[in-house]
């Protein structure tokens, strides 16, 4: 046999082989001979729906086969996540297309599913050993529905050694249309497009489910010295914790009702804002993050929105900065705090928009960047927020973008991390304040993806989940948040959406500004 | 956790901080609780700092003892309580410092402290302070902001300010925040032309030699090359404001003909080229170019003398994509009546600019070089039969084969309305000589250093060849063949080796200069300029067509060199975004096949292009990106510069849903598109096909095939 599969260990390869056969066919019987294997594939799958990829559960070494009955040519995945292991009929419904080292396929079924090779070579192999089987047998003319057996009669007439040893190139007639679609197949060429660039080359993959567990099991803690110090500002955790939970599909892990409920004990009913926790006073940071948490779970309208508003718009002071809260601190982070708060809740007439414009633009540097006051040094974060504040007030023409642009992409260092300043160290929260702000001006193509993907895998914790700022420090809810966000920021598969703005995913978004909410104003008009 | 390393608590640690977990617990609760019963004793006070010490964070117990300060000094009147009770503050603040040093709520409680005035400030105590935080950590930005901050208080001048950064950068050429506040003093300095100040040149000069100093002892430091990228954007950025183009050409006779049959006018200029115009309503537009983003153009500001109805009638647009008023470019349309008595009626058209003040640049430069130019129009019924029938019915697809190229292209003209500034430009040259001086001096320092491969010099070194030949561009007409962009993109294609992680980058800045090239002048557009006079569609017959396909192109510049374009074929480039396009108001076809294109609000700018009606951005990337880089780069309810209830009304119906697909209805709800060509991208399927044929009323083809009859 030609095909040079990836060989275990401490075995010659024909005794791997025979023991492998073994362990096929004690799952499937009439496995006759395995003509290729491949150590270790990751598959993906296509949501139609959404349009997007996302890791399937399935992982393990791959095995084509060939059966002594039909269907004759499959390939079995033995799963090590979970017992059920995945088989597909490579004849019959079957379309593929390689973009090394992913293999992407369509089955009879329609699901659309990639394959991640560990091993490039095993990807190309795997490749050309489809391609050979699918152009001996795809002369065979496209089977009638019903008589489905005449074909397989037929398939058994090919001798199958010719096939899997046979020439390489197709015949030029023969019909590729199974490995290259017709360019007017457009869902199947679609499907794919954009699937390498998306995936890039994350050689590490997202513990999604350990990140999970380690959210839900620090809203359960309260009582180390570390929850304590964070206490104050606990409202800002449950936004960071539960976007998190909504960016990887597991926002119904936590109770609405149960959240809502101690939101609302933050509430300080007689001026209209939230504080960071029970008992402490309100303020703008918290406010933004008590609606950002409503907006998530589509409880908006437990507020007196009128009285949250007016609290916000208060804060706004002569020169059309925000102060923080009653005593007064002025900072452009207030500015983004409010006006993305009034935005979502539909309430920006309540504030000089102009004037709040005007003394963001008054804090811009000569970097291009933007500082917490006017002269402060630009930073990263300082940047996001007055980014984000002139993008939701429709002004960002007022932003240098090819200026600002090179000095958001020069915070990509050799690690592949981002810093927040000049000669500084790089750190994971950095990837959203700069992906954010790169992506409102539409300059987030000048830094490299796959380099800040690894970096930020490579904070993870792999074993009790949770991410750090830099690999191999302790992780915090913090970073977790700004990780995943900049993973998704970046497409990461599986992830949904974060709006660069909002800093809210982009489907709640899109409910908050097209969604039914606004069906009352539309019916009146 | 920053810079904590993840390892499991020994035994005897997680017993250290079960401990401090039961302190800091006990003490937050006594916080709240005195906070809540307003308890402002010594004892209740020591609880708040005692906790401030272990947890500086607690905005609450920043609060409280302001609370307390003023419940305690209300109505006290001996200066040496008020004294003590600061002090206590200070003091407090100075611990929780030493805990962290960037803590936000720590700084701002003693800037309010001390913004009391209850006490004079003790200023040598406050510089001690910045000089021990700024020790530790030279880059700590709350300790500049608030070293600002009691500079102000204290009247210190920018001078000495100025040296303090002096000493800092000294000290440690690698400290970026040192280098940001000199550029804030600096530039403060510079616009009010203080004492010493008056000359920019002189002071430039002496930033120059400065920053080298820093440059050339670490050249791999971004902390001055951002220092030197701003002194380069003071010595290179314009001052002056000049328009740079204009349509019509200066002194050009065009010939307007009408169909009935069509849904607009035809032009010619008299020449043998017979280039044809297309407008609808019965316009005609006149298109003024700024070096500049300005505002203020308006009739009052630009005064047109024609037959076509009074000036003061005029309304002039920016075309720009924001809803700022401030562009490059402005546009009018002129009321063309119909034309059925006389044929050949010449009606000369007048523009004046600059009688009166109004028209200012982003930067608060004035227009103010008084210039006056004019064409002719004739206007023509008769020779409408060659062009009878039509329409753009048929279906047009982009084919070189039958073209045929012009020996000599009758619009290029053009640019010879570089000549409308001349006079000025050479009055503006004379204050550039500094300027060009100073160019001329760092490129021959940096070519001596690029030898060393270092990014930053590479990269400078380009910047300023590009500053270089901008400014000699604006200059003279002579000199503008011996531009150094060959050399330009030589460096970029060796930083996109040096430096691949910023690959991208790179190539948009090559972009720039590819424009550049191929639009710099005749000679060059020549190459890429094609005639559509032997075609089979005829709706297209002799329209001015620009080829720039397959040239690598990122993105678009130079539009003021174009705006005679009516068919753009850009198609097989790199493009994601097409900004700029919007100032090509004649443009009837384009071709953005083949590119990057990742998202339908990266098309906004063909909102502003009231003449096309042929599309094709087949095969870009539209739909296959869930994050969209453009969502706030267009006009729409997210940014609030749009409102969609009525849109809303109109295509929320059936299987439509707006929310899913308002990106593609609020771009093609403006468009008068009568072809369309969106396959190849992930968006395109056949629902939503039927979307687009139902919001293109004017639409024949989409995809190439026929959807109306």
């Amino acid at each position: 046999m030609s095909q040079s599969g990836k060989l275990m260990p401490n075995l010659d390869q024909q005794s791997t082989k025979v023991l492998n056969l073994t362990v096929l066919q004690r799952i499937d019987p009439f496995v006759e001979e395995i003509l290729m294997t491949a150590a270790h594939v990751t598959f993906y799958e296509f949501n139609i729906e959404l349009n997007q990829w996302s890791r399937k559960d399935v992982e393990g070494s791959l095995f084509v086969v060939k059966r002594n009955t039909q269907p004759r040519f499959q390939f079995i995945v033995m799963n090590r996540r979970n017992t059920d292991n995945l088989v597909e009929d490579l004849l019959g419904d079957f379309e593929y297309e390689v973009q090394v080292p992913y293999l992407l396929y369509r089955n009879a079924a329609q699901e659309v599913n990639g394959i991640w090779f560990y091993n490039a070579h095993d990807c190309e192999a795997a490749a050309n050993l489809f391609g050979r089987i699918l152009n001996a047998y795809s002369k065979v003319p496209q089977k009638p529905k019903a008589s489905t057996k005449s074909e397989f009669e037929e398939l058994e007439a090919v001798p199958t050694s010719a096939v899997v040893e046979g020439p390489l190139e197709p015949p030029p007639t023969s019909s590729a249309a199974a490995a290259v679609p017709d360019v007017s197949d457009d869902s199947f060429v679609n499907f794919f497009s954009g699937f390498g660039s998306r995936l890039g080359a994350t050689m590490e993959d997202l513990v999604a489910e350990k990140h999970v567990k380690y959210i839900l099991s620090v809203e359960k803690k309260k009582d180390d010295f570390e929850s304590l110090v964070l206490e104050h500002l606990r409202m800002n955790g449950a936004y960071w914790g539960l976007t998190t939970l909504d960016l990887l599909h597991k926002l119904g892990a936590v109770d609405p009702d149960e959240v809502v409920s101690w939101m609302m004990e933050c509430y300080h009913q007689d001026c209209g804002g939230f504080g960071g926790n029970i008992g402490h006073d309100p303020h703008l940071l918290y406010t933004l993050s008590a609606v950002q948490v409503l907006a998530l779970f589509d409880r908006l309208d437990v507020l007196d929105i009128e009285k949250v508003s007016d609290y916000v718009a208060g804060l706004q002071n002569g020169d059309g900065s925000f102060s923080g809260d009653i005593w007064g601190e002025t900072d452009t982070r207030f500015s983004y705090c409010a006006i993305c708060c009034l935005s979502i809740l539909h309430r920006l007439d309540k504030i000089d928009v102009e004037k709040a414009v005007n003394y963001i633009v008054s804090c811009k540097n000569l970097d291009g960047g933007f500082g917490s006051i006017p002269g402060g040094e630009s930073h990263a974060g300082q940047i996001f927020c007055c980014v984000g504040a002139l993008a939701i007030t429709g002004s960002l023409h007022h932003v240098d973008r090819d200026l600002l642009g090179w000095w958001l992409c020069e915070r990509q260092c050799k690690d592949g991390g981002l810093n927040g300043r000049p000669e500084k160290l790089t750190d994971v929260c950095y990837s959203w304040w700069v992906l954010s702000s790169l992506i409102m001006i539409d300059r987030v193509h000048w830094i490299d993806k796959d380099k800040l993907t690894r970096f930020i895998l490579n904070c993870q914790d792999r074993e009790n989940g949770g991410i750090s700022d830099r690999p191999d420090n302790a992780v915090d809810v913090f970073h977790t948040y700004f990780g995943v966000a900049g993973l998704s920021l970046m497409e990461y598969p599986g992830l949904k959406s974060l709006d660069p703005a909002y800093a809210l995913p982009v489907d709640v978004v899109n409910r908050i500004f097209f969604g039914k909410q606004r069906a009352p104003s539309l019916l009146a008009s | 956790m920053h810079g904590r390393p993840r390892i499991a608590l020994k035994p005897e640690d997680a017993a250290t901080s079960a401990a401090k977990a039961a302190k800091l617990r006990d003490l937050q609760a006594q916080l709240l609780l005195h906070h809540h019963h307003r308890i402002y004793t010594s004892e209740a006070l020591a609880v708040s700092s005692k906790l401030l010490e272990m947890n500086p964070e607690i905005y609450t117990a920043w609060n409280y003892r302001k609370l307390a300060l003023q419940h305690n000094l209300n109505e006290v009147t001996d200066p040496e309580i008020v004294k003590s009770t600061v002090e206590d503050e200070l003091r407090v603040v100075e611990m929780a410092l030493r805990r962290n040093p960037k803590s936000y709520g720590a700084w701002y409680h003693r800037k309010w402290v001390l913004s009391r005035g209850l006490a004079p400030v003790d200023f040598e105590r406050e510089f001690r302070l910045l000089d021990q935080l700024l020790k530790a950590d030279a880059r700590n930005f709350h300790g500049w902001t608030y070293r600002r901050f009691v500079a102000k208080l204290k009247n210190v001048s920018e001078e000495e300010e100025i040296k303090f950064t002096m000493d800092m950068i000294n000290t440690n050429f690698s400290n970026y925040s040192a280098w940001h506040n000199r550029s804030v003093l600096l530039s403060q300095l510079l616009k009010q032309k203080a004492q010493g100040f008056d000359s920019k040149d002189g002071i430039l000069t002496e930033e120059y030699e400065f920053v080298h100093q820093a440059l050339f002892t670490d050249p791999s430091d971004q902390s001055g090359w951002f220092y030197h990228l701003w002194l380069l954007d003071q010595t290179a950025s314009p001052d002056e404001l000049f328009l740079i183009s204009s349509w019509p050409v200066p002194g050009s006779d065009l010939v307007l003909s009408t169909n009935e049959k069509m849904d607009g006018y035809k032009l010619f200029p008299t020449s043998n080229f017979s280039l044809c115009y297309f407008f609808h309503k019965q316009t005609f537009p006149i298109i003024l170019y700024f070096n500049q983003a300005v505002k203020g153009v308006s009739s009052s500001t630009v005064t047109i003398n024609s037959m076509f109805g009074a000036n003061e009638n005029l309304i002039w647009k920016p075309l720009s994509t924001t809803t700022s008023r401030e562009a490059h470019c402005w546009v009018t349309y002129l009321n063309i009546p119909d034309v059925n008595s006389s044929s050949l009626q010449a009606c000369s058209v007048e523009i004046s600019l600059g009688h009166s003040e109004g028209i200012v640049s982003s930067n608060g430069s004035c227009y103010k070089y008084p210039l006056q130019f004019k064409y002719t129009i004739k206007l023509n019924n008769n020779n409408l039969e060659q062009f009878d029938g039509e329409s753009i019915q048929e279906l047009f697809v982009w084919n070189y084969e039958d073209v045929c190229c012009p020996a000599e292209i009758p619009y290029i003209n053009s640019f010879d309305q570089l000549k409308i500034s001349e006079d000025s430009v050479a009055k503006g040259l004379k204050d550039k000589k500094w300027c060009l001086e100073t160019l001329s001096n760092e490129i021959n320092l940096f070519k001596e250093l690029s030898e060393e491969n270092c990014k930053f010099v590479n990269l400078t070194l380009a910047r300023l060849l590009v500053a270089h030949d901008a400014m000699m561009s604006h200059g003279a007409l002579l000199v503008r063949k011996s531009t150094h962009s060959e050399e330009v993109l030589k460096l970029y294609e060796e930083l996109i080796k040096l430096d691949p992680t910023h690959k991208r980058y790179y190539e948009d800045e090559r972009s720039l200069v590819l424009m550049s090239q191929v639009t710099l002048d005749e000679e060059f557009l020549m190459k890429h300029t094609w005639h559509f006079n032997k075609l089979t569609s005829s709706s297209f017959h002799n329209h001015a067509c620009l080829q720039l396909s397959g040239l690598s192109l990122s993105r678009i510049s130079f539009a003021e060199r174009l705006l005679w374009v009516q068919m753009l074929d850009l198609s097989h480039n790199n493009l994601r975004s097409i900004a700029g396009l919007e100032a090509l108001q004649l443009l009837v076809c384009l071709n953005l096949s083949n590119n990057q294109v990742s998202s339908f609000t990266a098309l906004e700018p063909l909102k502003l292009l009231d003449s096309l009606r042929v599309l094709d951005v087949s095969f870009n990337e539209i739909g296959a990106h869930p994050i969209d880089t453009t969502r706030f780069l267009c006009l729409s309810p997210l940014s609030h510069t749009l409102d969609v209830k009525l849109s809303v009304d109109q295509y929320q119906n059936g299987d439509i849903k707006f929310g899913d697909h308002w990106e593609a209805i609020l771009l093609f709800k403006d468009l008068r598109l009568t072809q369309l060509d969106v396959r190849g991208n992930a968006v395109a399927n056949e629902r939503f096909g039927i979307l687009l044929t139902e919001m293109l009323p004017t639409l024949n083809w989409l995809n190439g095939e026929h959807v109306r009859l």
